[in-house]
């Protein structure tokens, strides 16, 4: 079963990502905020990441960064989430290796498409 | 070179005074000149032609050198002496002997008055104004030495030759000797056998010569004195006018570049003139320009701040309506999708009424934003402060999750304000006291009586406000530091509503608050 790192803490928002790809056959680990994103992502190794930018402790982007260290999760997908206009961040999510950028708010559907591809691209 | 006003002006003021002086002098100069030689031709003229009438024309005829010894000498010369001494002038009568020698037979000036008398059959020649007795008795004892009697040119004038050739008066030039300085004028009277006889007038001159000397002199005492007052206007001028212009001018070239702080003082003249009046407008106008550059200056920070906070404010609403839509759309797509049972649809609903809340508090709290600057109206009673307490709190969900310790010691539990709004008021800062306490951290509300006044302290254990952030928590918008916002939502409307309320209470309020140990909301009423 693959294993999905989902961090945003809006818990929300995590939720409504878990309950949907829990549903869809995935297992899932959850994280809030951007120091726990790294934490559990070296400790559970994901096959796929969607990363919230705006965290507290650490953002998004840093996180990343910091996971992309790893040599077991170099090449791991990473799908950011965002709110539209920050373009900012839209460099800094290619810069630090995201592989997509999904803006808020987004629908279920379109995110399991994505991740769909995202797994599959990795095989 | 560039010439300034002063310069200019003195230039000016010089070259005329010097220009109309010369031309007077010139004027003077030239009239009396012409004058004078006129008056000269004249009376030369008319006194060689007087002469001659009044001598006795059969003497004169037989004028020789030795003619003195002759008593009619004595009364011709009386009479060429009192023309000569009714016009002040020298005559003179001239004979040219065999070896052209001219030889003065009355000479005004320096002949003797002489009588000629036989004393002891012995010829003497005395004079009624001699003036060396010694040298009358010379004369007498050395008869051969009476030729030195007579004074001779030694280098005659050109014009005295000229009146032995011809019949009319010959002016000689200006000549100077040891008696002064004289215009001649000859004229011949009459020729005998052996000699012919002049008539010689000088005319002395010496006084146009200082009348000459006087205009000079005063040209030149003119244009002396006119540079002097030159000078002093100059200095004058300079003193009032040009450096006070120059410095003027050097100091609006200091404005110009925009050195409004610099050093370079106005030095104050202190002149009680137009341009004193000049130098205080100016010192007025530039203060003015300094005040208003200012409060530009100041006006813009201003307007650049609020910018930002708008901006961030943008930012920050965009995320916060985000959010709470992400979450609706995204459970109200779950529960389309199949295989949801029905207590999950029941949690999707939840968290979709929940954000929906959310979204309505915000509405409100920008509706609210509208109404206070629209200035509502409010409406007094009585409340019970405890239980408005209690209300807030009751309802607030991070209260519990945080684990915090409230503590509430009222001494004052009625107030008279706007109950809504008062509530709307203290919910922001409570709301703040928890959103920004730590995990297990307290908050403690007291009243109590001072004075006239009610006051109510909020402290609390949380992360406190930067001390140059205090006064902007009040704007509209602001909310104190990116590395906090994110940990805590909100638009950052509250606290610009609180502050609105109170100032429509007429509640005074501050704000004492340490980084790291808490903030204490004082609020009097």
């Amino acid at each position: 079963m693959k294993k999905i790192l989902v961090a945003d803490d809006q818990f929300s928002i995590a939720k409504a990502l878990s309950e949907l790809l829990t549903s869809a056959g995935y297992d899932v680990v959850l994280a809030s905020d951007g120091d726990m994103a790294v934490e559990v992502a070296l400790k559970e190794k994901p096959d796929l990441i969607i990363m919230d930018i705006m965290m507290p402790k650490r953002s998004g982007i840093d996180a990343v960064k910091a996971i992309r260290m790893s040599d077991e999760l170099k090449s791991a997908y990473v799908i950011f989430i965002s709110a539209k206009g920050q373009i900012n961040e839209e460099r800094g999510a290619l810069e630090a290796g995201g592989n997509s950028l999904i803006y808020k708010p987004f629908s279920p559907k379109k995110m399991l498409q994505e991740v769909s591809k995202g797994l599959n691209q990795e095989e | 070179m560039k010439l300034g006003i002063g310069a200019r002006v003195n230039l000016s003021i010089f070259l005329c005074t010097t220009f109309t002086t010369i031309l007077l002098s010139f004027y003077f100069y030239t009239n009396l000149v012409s004058n004078d030689n006129l008056q000269i031709k004249s009376t030369l003229e008319y006194v060689v032609q007087l002469v001659p009438y009044a001598l006795n024309k059969e003497y004169i005829l037989k004028l020789t050198k030795d003619s003195f010894k002759s008593p009619e000498y004595y009364s011709e010369w009386i009479k060429i002496s009192r023309i000569s001494k009714v016009f002040n002038l020298n005559i003179y009568l001239l004979i040219r002997d065999n070896e052209n020698n001219y030889i003065f037979i009355f000479d005004s000036l320096d002949s003797p008055l002489v009588k000629v008398e036989l004393i002891n059959n012995k010829k003497y020649i005395s004079s009624e104004n001699w003036v060396e007795p010694s040298k009358k008795i010379s004369m007498v004892q050395n008869e051969n030495e009476d030729d030195n009697f007579f004074s001779k040119y030694k280098k005659p004038p050109l014009e005295l030759d000229k009146a032995f050739t011809s019949d009319s008066l010959e002016i000689a030039e200006v000549y100077t000797d040891e008696y002064g300085t004289y215009k001649s004028g000859f004229k011949s009277l009459a020729i005998n056998d052996t000699n012919k006889v002049i008539i010689g007038v000088d005319y002395e001159i010496s006084n146009i010569k200082s009348k000459e000397n006087f205009i000079l002199k005063l040209t030149f005492f003119i244009i002396f004195f006119t540079l002097i007052l030159n000078l002093i206007i100059a200095k004058y001028l300079n003193n009032v006018v040009t450096r006070p212009i120059i410095n003027l001018s050097n100091h609006s070239q200091e404005i110009i570049k925009g050195n409004y702080n610099s050093i370079y003082n106005l030095s104050n003249y202190n002149l009680k003139n137009e341009i004193g009046d000049l130098y205080e407008s100016y010192q007025t106008m530039v203060s003015t320009l300094i005040n208003n550059y200012q409060k530009i200056e100041s006006t813009s920070l201003e307007l650049k701040n609020l910018s930002n906070i708008k901006d961030q404010f943008l930012a920050n609403l965009s995320h916060e309506l985000n959010t709470p839509l992400t979450v609706i759309l995204s459970y109200s797509e779950l529960i389309n999708m199949d295989g949801y049972e029905i207590s999950k649809i029941k949690e999707f609903s939840n968290e979709i009424n929940t954000a929906g809340q959310k979204l309505n508090s915000y509405l409100e709290d920008l509706m609210m934003v509208t109404m206070i600057e629209s200035k509502i109206e409010i409406e007094k009673t009585d409340i019970n402060l405890y239980s408005l307490i209690n209300d807030i709190i009751s309802n607030n969900s991070s209260f519990k999750n945080m684990n915090l310790n409230l503590v509430i010691d009222l001494s004052v539990n009625t107030i008279f304000v706007d109950r809504g709004l008062f509530k709307k008021a203290l919910n922001s800062i409570l709301l703040n006291s928890i959103l920004y306490n730590k995990q297990n951290g307290s908050i403690i509300i007291t009243s109590r009586k001072i004075d006239d006044s009610t006051v109510i302290n909020i402290q609390d254990t949380g992360i406190g406000i930067p001390e140059d952030k205090i006064d902007l928590i009040f704007e509209k918008f602001y909310r104190v530091d990116s590395t906090y916002t994110y940990e805590v939502s909100g638009v950052g409307l509250g606290l610009f509503i609180t502050k609105n309320i109170f100032e429509l209470h007429g509640i005074g309020y501050s704000i004492n608050s340490k980084i790291g140990s808490g903030t204490d909301f004082k609020i009097m009423i």
